[in-house]
């Protein structure tokens, strides 16, 4: 009895701190269904009139092209960086966290710092590398970055997963003759894969909502992600289409909340304790 | 190791420096040549361009077209990285704000003479010194426009306010927007505050006979003149005339923040270019377009470039840059298609052609042009480096004002003080 | 101490840091340095950079009011919104450590906000929000408090930007939840065996077993902090306004390298801020010693 009034007491707190949670995205969602004047001038939830024409303006594409080429576009991208950044991160994190060698805290220090500068005055000078290597207008500056694990924000949370591992699974690993890339493959990686999920879900969004390098690096409309594509519905020295930036908003967030529905399932099952009684 | 960072190091500094390759051939190449063409805009403007470029590359099958475009502030991030990333567009879009930044800094090809030369006899006279900076033409405005006063008929006619006409002044302003502010019991206001906004200073300036700068890119005007703008402001905020504090520091040029698309102010000073179809619609009312108001009997507007077309200096078929150019601001197929999208043609026979189809706002605002269209100065030369900052700082610095931190006199000489260091940085 | 390190190989170590290793001297040492060297130049991105020793430097403390204005504005937002933010992550982390069929939709829709990112269209949101006659301003005025818009008040705009940041807090949740569930049963199972109340279990096993988690997100969330730009850029459209009362430090930097065109200057802004985040960050490091709890027991 007690537990079933917990049980609703827990659904009761859960709904009411997203109710006020989720009013703004109900607000974003509700206003791409409003004509255009009304989404300037009123700050009701609900539309006044309900019109389909905002996704309706965007399926007939932006200056040409249509939305489905922006999505695949998206898509090329964030997949690319969530194979690079899962790959070549765990690698990392694992010879910071399980490995010893000389370097290893300098080098520490340096991957930290690599994230504590400003990403526009590095801007330019990536540029001219990418420049150099023939890369701009590809999708390359945006999955290469990942593939060589630049993101030292994903290393740093790979290693702080792998350090928290009992320390009897190292020990067990090595009596049982495994060598550090065994290990690696068959006691660490498994066991940290609530990080590795967590690594490509954030990867997947961040990349899909990254504008600042897709602006840089993509040059022909054609190569355009979603991000460029809705940012051209708000030129600020033009009519801006706010019903139709509303309705492109939501249609670029329903591919990350589907991925991300579907990945944290894979974060439920969490580390089974068989390290440690093996 | 240590070599390899710094070779790397070097060559990353001497491309950032703008000495990468590419620099100026001449472009006599036989056989197709392909030149990259970078504006900003919207979709609609995205298509229409698009479209008018496949016309051009079927009319001159001899050179192929790559282009690109975003929305106003990416676009600039974007360029400025290109060009400092040695990857300049050969074609590209200009801004009358910036094109002396870029130009002075031999970015941009001269468009009157040589190889990048483009035919500039059709354009509005007035509006061709917008685009010169030291006497080299280094941008062409494909269109124009100018200041305007936009008002709502019905709520001023229902507050009894005189409705503005040639030749009004600032008080018969005040007194009007009074009027509609008390009538709707201060809920929507007279007038948008336009204190903070230095493009209205500036042709409050004109009509004083002064101007923003000298010729010689200096400030064309004292603190005193800013206190005295800031202080006419001030009384019709003060008075309720006006929007109040927190509704006009939000400004930013974008209609979602704009009081009279929001109703909660009746009239307000803007540009009349950007006027389409859907703009009754999101305003949610016609609105009508008049001159400004002055005392001096001296109107003070004048034909201002809204965005020009530029060359990169670095361009290796600056032949064919211009030759695009050309064909975007003369030809009159290509204005049909291109239509009102940046504004209304400089060009006088692409402009006659265009304005006889249209229908609703944009007609209104080619109205407007008409009838003020003789009485508009010359387009003040590129504003100076820096100009951006000191707009900036105006609009901060008001702030400040409306927010009663501040008298209009200290702050319009803590104003001339930034201005003056940032024209001089 | 027990070893669990593989330290006879070392360079098995360096084979599994290559692909890193390469993309680091490849793609972030040169740019690194090569904004170090600009910081002590005259550099407008056109034309050759122009040696100028410590000028932009001695400039930035001697005469640029409006830079220590954005060190001001920042520093109270790192200060403002990291412990909001984390505490509101871990609250909804454990909320929702629970087992029940909801958990998967509730976590997403927790994570709805955050996965907008800056979007543009957040800053249409946020006036709904925050605008006078908004949700926040008629909640208030209903009890008495009138306050008017925040998103146009000098008091109130950066408080705006630190909810839109408390709002989002949907990484370090997930993050946080990934770490919860990393604690082996058995040490819940023993606590309660021992009889020991939520909060007796949540400081003695949860609390330790998650402080290299919790930890990760401190110092992650602090350096963001001091980096937050596009919250400020999206919401005061790239100007820091009203009155530079959101002019973050990042934004300053952006304004004076793109729109001013004093890429220089914005280096030396840049490398100050490095200095900054890296004296914190080695600070946060040192306490993490005390507190921060490795089940290896090898204090790294």
């Amino acid at each position: 009895m007690s537990r079933r009034i917990r049980r609703v007491l827990w659904h009761a707190a859960c709904l009411a701190l997203l109710a006020v949670l989720l009013y703004p995205v109900a607000w974003l969602v509700s206003a791409s269904f409003k004509p255009a004047g009304e989404i300037v001038s009123s700050l009701r939830l609900l539309p006044g009139r309900v019109v389909f024409g905002n996704y309706a303006d965007v399926f007939r594409g932006v200056g040409g092209i249509s939305v489905w080429r922006f999505l695949t576009n998206s898509l090329i991208v964030s997949a690319g960086a969530v194979l690079g950044n899962v790959v070549s991160c765990s690698l990392a994190a694992y010879a910071f966290a399980w490995l010893r060698f000389r370097l290893r805290r300098p080098l520490f220090a340096f991957l930290l710092a690599t994230i504590m500068l400003p990403v526009h005055v590095l801007l330019i000078p990536q540029y001219t590398i990418f420049q150099r290597l023939h890369m701009v207008d590809t999708f390359w500056p945006l999955i290469l970055p990942k593939v060589l694990g630049t993101d030292a924000f994903f290393v740093f949370l790979i290693v702080q997963f792998m350090r928290a591992l009992p320390s009897e699974l190292g020990d067990a690993a090595r009596i049982d003759g495994c060598g550090p890339v065994r290990a690696f493959a068959y006691v660490v990686l498994p066991l940290t894969r609530p990080a590795l999920v967590t690594t490509a879900i954030f990867t997947f969004i961040w990349s899909w909502n990254d504008f600042l390098s897709q602006l840089i690096y993509l040059n022909s409309p054609d190569k355009y992600t979603l991000p460029l594509g809705l940012r051209l519905f708000m030129d600020e020295t033009s009519q801006a289409a706010y019903g139709s930036m509303m309705a492109m908003s939501v249609l670029t967030l329903i591919p990350i909340a589907l991925f991300f529905f579907a990945f944290q399932r894979l974060l439920v099952e969490g580390v089974t304790t068989t390290g440690m009684n093996g | 190791m240590r070599v390899r960072i710094i070779a790397l190091l070097v060559s990353v500094l001497a491309a950032g420096a703008g000495c990468g390759s590419g620099g100026g051939g001449t472009g006599a190449a036989a056989g197709p040549v392909t030149i990259r063409f970078t504006w900003w805009g919207n979709a609609d403007r995205a298509a229409v361009t698009e479209q008018a470029v496949k016309l051009f590359e079927q009319k001159n099958t001899g050179i192929k077209v790559e282009t690109s475009f975003a929305e106003f502030n990416a676009y600039f991030q974007k360029l400025a990285t290109q060009i400092a990333g040695g990857a300049a567009p050969d074609v590209l879009q200009m801004d009358y704000r910036y094109v002396r930044e870029y130009g002075d800094r031999g970015v941009l090809a001269d468009l009157g003479s040589g190889q990048s030369k483009v035919d500039t006899s059709g354009v509005t006279p007035q509006l061709l010194s917008g685009g010169t900076v030291d006497g080299k033409l280094l941008g062409i405005p494909p269109t124009q426009n100018t200041q305007e006063f936009t008002y709502d008929p019905a709520a001023w006619q229902q507050a009894g306010a005189a409705a503005p006409r040639d030749g009004w002044t600032w008080s018969d302003l005040k007194t009007a927007a009074g009027k509609v502010s008390k009538q709707s019991g201060g809920k929507v206001r007279g007038v948008v505050d336009f204190g903070p906004i230095e493009d209205w200073y500036e042709v409050w300036l004109r009509q004083q006979g002064k101007s923003l700068y000298t010729a010689d890119g200096k400030l064309g005007y004292t603190a005193g003149d800013v206190a005295a703008w800031w202080q006419l402001a001030s009384d019709l905020r003060t008075s309720g005339a006006s929007t109040p504090p927190e509704v006009t520091a939000k400004l930013d040029g974008s209609q979602a923040n704009d009081p009279v698309a929001k109703k909660t102010a009746s009239a307000g000073f803007g540009y009349d270019s950007g006027f389409t179809p859907k703009t009754w619609e999101i305003y949610g009312r016609t609105l009508k377009l008049a001159p400004f108001p002055s005392d001096s009997g001296k109107l003070g507007q004048y034909a201002k470039p809204a965005m020009m077309f530029s060359v990169a200096q670095h361009s290796a078929h600056k032949d064919a840059a211009a030759k695009l150019i050309n064909f975007l601001v003369n030809d009159a197929q290509a204005g049909t298609v291109l239509g009102m999208s940046r504004g209304l043609p400089a060009n006088q026979q692409v402009r006659r052609s265009v304005g006889a189809a249209l229908t609703g706002p944009p007609q209104v605002s080619y109205a407007f042009e008409q009838q003020v269209g003789p009485k508009l100065d010359q387009a003040p030369p590129p504003p100076p480096k820096g100009a951006g900052t000191v707009k900036a700082a105006f609009q901060r610095i008001y702030d400040e004002v409306m927010f009663g931190r501040s008298s209009p006199q200290q702050a319009a000489e803590r104003f001339m003080t930034e201005a003056r260091q940032a024209l001089s940085a | 101490m027990r070893k669990r390190r593989y330290g006879e190989r070392p360079g098995i170590a360096y084979l599994f840091l290559s692909p890193w290793a390469a993309g680091a001297l490849l793609l972030t040492v040169g740019p690194m340095l090569a904004s170090l060297y600009l910081s002590f130049t005259d550099y407008d991105l056109f034309t050759t950079p122009r040696w100028i020793g410590l000028d932009n430097y001695r400039r930035l403390f001697a005469d640029d009011p409006r830079f220590l204005a954005a060190i001001w504005v920042t520093v109270r937002y790192v200060v403002l919104s990291t412990p909001l933010k984390l505490a509101a992550a871990l609250a909804v982390a454990l909320l929702l450590d629970r087992a029940s069929r909801a958990q998967g939709l509730y976590r997403s829709a927790f994570y709805a906000p955050s996965l907008l990112g800056a979007s543009v269209a957040v800053a249409l949101v946020w006036r709904v929000i925050f605008d006078s006659g908004g949700v926040v301003d008629q909640s208030l005025s209903t009890v008495g408090v009138h306050t008017g818009g925040w998103v146009s008040s000098p008091r109130y705009a950066l408080l705006v930007i630190v909810a839109l940041a408390v709002w989002q807090f949907g990484a370090p949740m997930v993050i946080f939840m990934a770490g919860l569930k990393q604690i082996p049963r058995e040490l819940y199972d023993a606590s309660s065996v021992d009889g020991a109340g939520w909060w007796r279990t949540f400081r003695s096993v949860t609390l330790p077993m998650l402080s290299p988690v919790v930890f990760f997100n401190l110092v992650l969330e602090t350096i963001h902090a001091f980096q937050a730009f596009t919250g400020a850029f999206v919401v005061s459209s790239g100007r820091g306004g009203p009155g530079d009362a959101t002019l973050f430090y990042t934004l300053y930097l952006y304004q004076k390298g793109f729109t001013e065109f004093r890429m220089g200057y914005a280096s030396a802004m840049a490398w100050l801020l490095l200095l900054a985040i890296a004296l914190i960050t080695g600070l946060l490091f040192r306490s993490a010693r005390a507190w921060v709890f490795y089940s290896g027991g090898d204090a790294r």
